[in-house]
């Protein structure tokens, strides 16, 4: 799971902290409240490397793993597979069992081969499933698990296929196109497959085309004309206009702000979030034990109950 | 991520340092511009002192302090500045101490204008590499400095003005012009010390008069230890107070706006923007105005974009029409495709509207008797007579009803039909110029625009004279100007 710069060196500094910061927010309770501010001296890639450290802590647990047994699912629910070469996911609707003790005409063989005589046939019973496509209709463009599969793979080994067919949106990312460029950047490496955040992110918005419900994480664009409320477990607010715009507009039991100093409303923005810090009467927290600050940064936490 | 990398790199080992320019009478000339401020203020802060003298010797001043130009030169501009300074001392009292510190101040001018020699030339010579970016605080100094720069140092330095240091990339050493209190200094806001927080360079240099007493340089978060210590090596004299409100080249500029105002004419709201090659323009600051910027496009070709004007930024460059001679380019093109035609009719109805708002007495009271006894919607009465953009009403039968009113019965259909027939060439004009300047546009190149000097000339049929310029200067200021006025490229030294 070693990331390292596209050019195989391993991460600079600051990156490899948001990248541990990530891993130590994915045990931070859900049931309270926390800010986490950052300022840098410029701040590209911070928020990217920062959800891939979350996420990846969170790749290892249960919830990821986790692959219902067909016989839990009843007519109507959502359920998503994968094609036979693994290359891409389908979603549909479950629309019903067909056990085969309830229709004798399917019949079922296996071939058994016997080191002591001729190969048998011997009949088996299975259930047909039947899946109601999306809507009625086929994707145009089913979503491949990842752009780069040999990335994933290689980043997550074991849980890439679950964590490919895992809808959730664990994190949002807020920010301008900077952001979105970060996400989409091959910056990356991992055992020598060159990659984005994106590949391992599978950020909704960027590379979909609006029919794939399969992501980890969403992205939201202050300037977008009309933003929606969001609902997530990490918000990080990329740049001043993010924490301008949508600050109102995110509900989520961890927010993580990082600021560019040479943007000029940096100042401003976070005089605002001292404000939050006031209003919900937050208790200031250090960094966690063993995590340094990079020289250059500056850093400040608080919790509050949620 | 590399970027960041060496923000970082950058900003932990940079180290500053400080060449002060030790030409006394420009030291001695801050001094009495001070002793002149109380002045003015114990006779009660008059605006005429203000305008005739402290506004003047202290954009000069700004000038001697902060630029490398010779003291003799059109750019120091010190000359003219005397001879004013002395002309318009004449309406003082001879005992008035402003009089005298006014006068104090020619002499030591003079003395400056007779020596020529500027001591930051040889101190900028000094320090200049191949690899330096020069950086400045007023944007209107760039472009001269810039070729200043070239003919006498054996470099071609970037110059930039503060403002766009944000957007600068990383460079070796940066030279700046002017104290770090004079640089961070910002009229009735905190000053900007990002340039001193998080520098573009490991090397920065100041050449400098000891002007502004900025040492500590906080971060953005107290007590987090990114903050910085400037050390002097010689203190510094002046308190950063005392930039208090000085006025821009740029803004002494824009307060040359003769606001002729006719009673009649239509006003908009309108904000400065100082452009490259010596001019300047108002443009219009309605909440759904645009202009036209130019882009590149993701193939790497150039292109028109269309923006909203407040989202214009200084560094842009956008297509505007040169001098007030020039036609409306909407008016231009839609006579070019068959619009000129129907003009006759356009100016009969503007004419007669004109007439009858005369003779009522002004255009509520015709308001009030188009709206009573007609039943005509009048909201832009004002706009269809004399604003020469608008063309008529869009229903109808408000027209024919206004007709009636104007004595135009008889041939209000035919009007109708003509004014129509613009409206529709109007628009027609509005799809057919972006396509002309989309196509002037591709025609030139994007090393045409980089070895431009931020000014561009292009021709484009019946549009009259369009420039490509490079914003240099964005004010954040709104005035109401008649519309005459907006959006039309003027020389900086028209109004001298």
């Amino acid at each position: 799971m070693k990331l390292n710069t596209s050019s195989g060196n391993e991460l600079p500094e600051w990156a490899e902290f948001f990248r541990v910061f990530g891993l130590y927010l994915s045990t931070e309770s859900q049931n309270n409240e926390s800010w986490h501010v950052f300022t840098m001296p410029n701040s590209r890639m911070a928020s990217a490397l920062l959800g891939i450290g979350y996420l990846s802590a969170r790749f290892s647990e249960s919830e990821f793993q986790k692959r219902e047994p067909l016989d839990t699912f009843s007519k109507g629910d959502q359920i998503t597979w994968l094609t036979h070469d693994r290359k891409s996911i389908r979603h549909g609707y479950f629309e019903s069992i067909e056990l085969s003790s309830t229709d004798p005409t399917k019949r079922f063989f296996k071939y058994v081969d016997s080191e002591l005589g001729p190969v048998t046939r011997q009949e088996i019973g299975f259930d047909v499933y039947r899946f109601s496509k999306y809507f009625g209709a086929e994707f145009k463009r089913p979503r491949p698990l990842s752009s780069n599969m040999d990335f994933l793979d290689a980043f997550a080994p074991e849980l890439s296929i679950d964590l490919a067919t895992k809808s959730s949106s664990e994190i949002c990312f807020i920010g301008d196109m900077e952001t979105r460029l970060d996400l989409l950047s091959n910056e990356l490496s991992c055992s020598g497959h060159i990659g984005c955040p994106d590949d391992i992110l599978r950020v909704q918005e960027l590379d979909d085309v609006g029919e794939s419900p399969h992501f980890l994480s969403l992205y939201a664009n202050p300037a977008a004309r009309s933003l929606n409320d969001i609902t997530t477990k990490l918000a990080l607010y990329d740049g001043s206009a993010a924490v301008r715009k949508q600050l109102n507009y995110v509900d989520a039991p961890i927010s993580v702000v990082v600021l560019d100093r040479w943007d000029h409303n940096s100042r401003e923005v976070f005089a605002t979030l001292k404000n939050v810090q006031m209003r919900s009467r937050g208790i200031e927290k250090k960094l966690p034990t063993g995590l340094s600050l990079p020289a250059g940064m500056e850093h400040i936490s608080w919790e509050s109950s949620r | 991520m590399s970027q960041t990398s060496r923000a970082f790199e950058i900003r932990n080992e940079a180290q500053f340092s400080f060449e002060y320019v030790g030409e006394q009478r420009v030291i001695s000339i801050r001094e009495l511009w001070q002793q002149l401020r109380s002045e003015i203020k114990i006779a009660g802060g008059i605006e005429e002192y203000k305008t005739l003298f402290q506004y003047p010797i202290s954009r000069v001043q700004g000038r001697l302090s902060a630029l490398p130009f010779r003291f003799d030169s059109v750019e120091c501009d010190l000359d003219r500045t005397i001879n004013q300074l002395l002309w318009n001392s004449k309406s003082l009292d001879v005992d008035s101490p402003i009089k005298k510190i006014v006068v104090d101040i020619c002499k030591l001018l003079i003395e400056l204008l007779r020596i020529g020699d500027n001591p930051i030339l040889p101190a900028i010579i000094n320090s200049l590499d191949s690899e330096s970016l020069v950086v400045i605080k007023d944007s209107y100094w760039k472009t001269s400095l810039q070729k200043f720069l070239k003919e006498n140092t054996a470099f071609e330095p970037q110059v930039i003005n503060i403002n766009r240091l944000a957007d600068a990339s990383f460079h070796k050493k940066v030279i700046y012009l002017g104290s770090p209190a004079l640089l961070a200094y910002r009229p009735f806001s905190e000053p900007d010390t990002r340039f001193l927080l998080d520098p573009k360079a490991s090397i920065n240099h100041f050449i400098m008069y000891p002007l502004g007493d900025l040492k500590n340089i906080p971060g953005i978060i107290d007590g987090s230890g990114v903050g910085r210590i400037l050390n002097y090596s010689t203190p510094v004299v002046f308190k950063i107070e005392d930039f208090d409100q000085e006025p821009t080249e740029w803004s002494a500029i824009s307060s040359r706006q003769s606001s002729t105002k006719i009673d009649t004419e239509i006003s908009e709201p309108a904000r400065f923007v100082g452009l490259a090659g010596g001019n300047h323009m108002w443009m219009s600051a309605k909440p759904d105005s645009r202009c036209r910027v130019l882009s590149l496009s993701r193939a790497g070709e150039l292109e028109i974009e269309a923006r909203q004007t407040s989202e214009l930024r200084e560094g842009e460059m956008i297509v505007e029409r040169i001098g007030k001679s020039s036609p409306n380019l909407i008016d231009s093109v839609a006579d070019g495709l068959g619009a000129k035609k129907f003009r006759t009719s356009q100016a009969i109805w503007k004419k007669a509207l004109q007439n009858r708002i005369a003779e009522v007495g002004n255009v509520r009271a015709m308001e009030r008797i188009l709206e009573s006894d007609f039943k005509v919607e009048v909201l832009n009465l004002r706009h269809w007579a004399f604003d020469p953009h608008s063309i008529s009403p869009a229903s109808q039968n408000d027209f024919v009803k206004t007709c009636d009113y104007l004595g135009l019965k008889e041939s209000a259909s035919k009007l109708w039909k003509e004014l129509s027939e613009i409206r529709s060439l109007h628009i027609k004009a509005g799809n057919e110029i972006s396509l002309r300047l989309q196509e002037a546009v591709m025609k030139l190149s994007l090393d045409q625009v980089r070895e431009s000097d931020g000014m561009l000339l292009i021709e484009v049929k019946d549009c009259g004279s369009l420039g490509i310029f490079r914003v240099e200067h964005c004010s954040d200021e709104q005035v109401n100007l008649p519309i005459s006025e907006i959006d039309v490229v003027t020389s900086n030294s028209e109004g001298l």
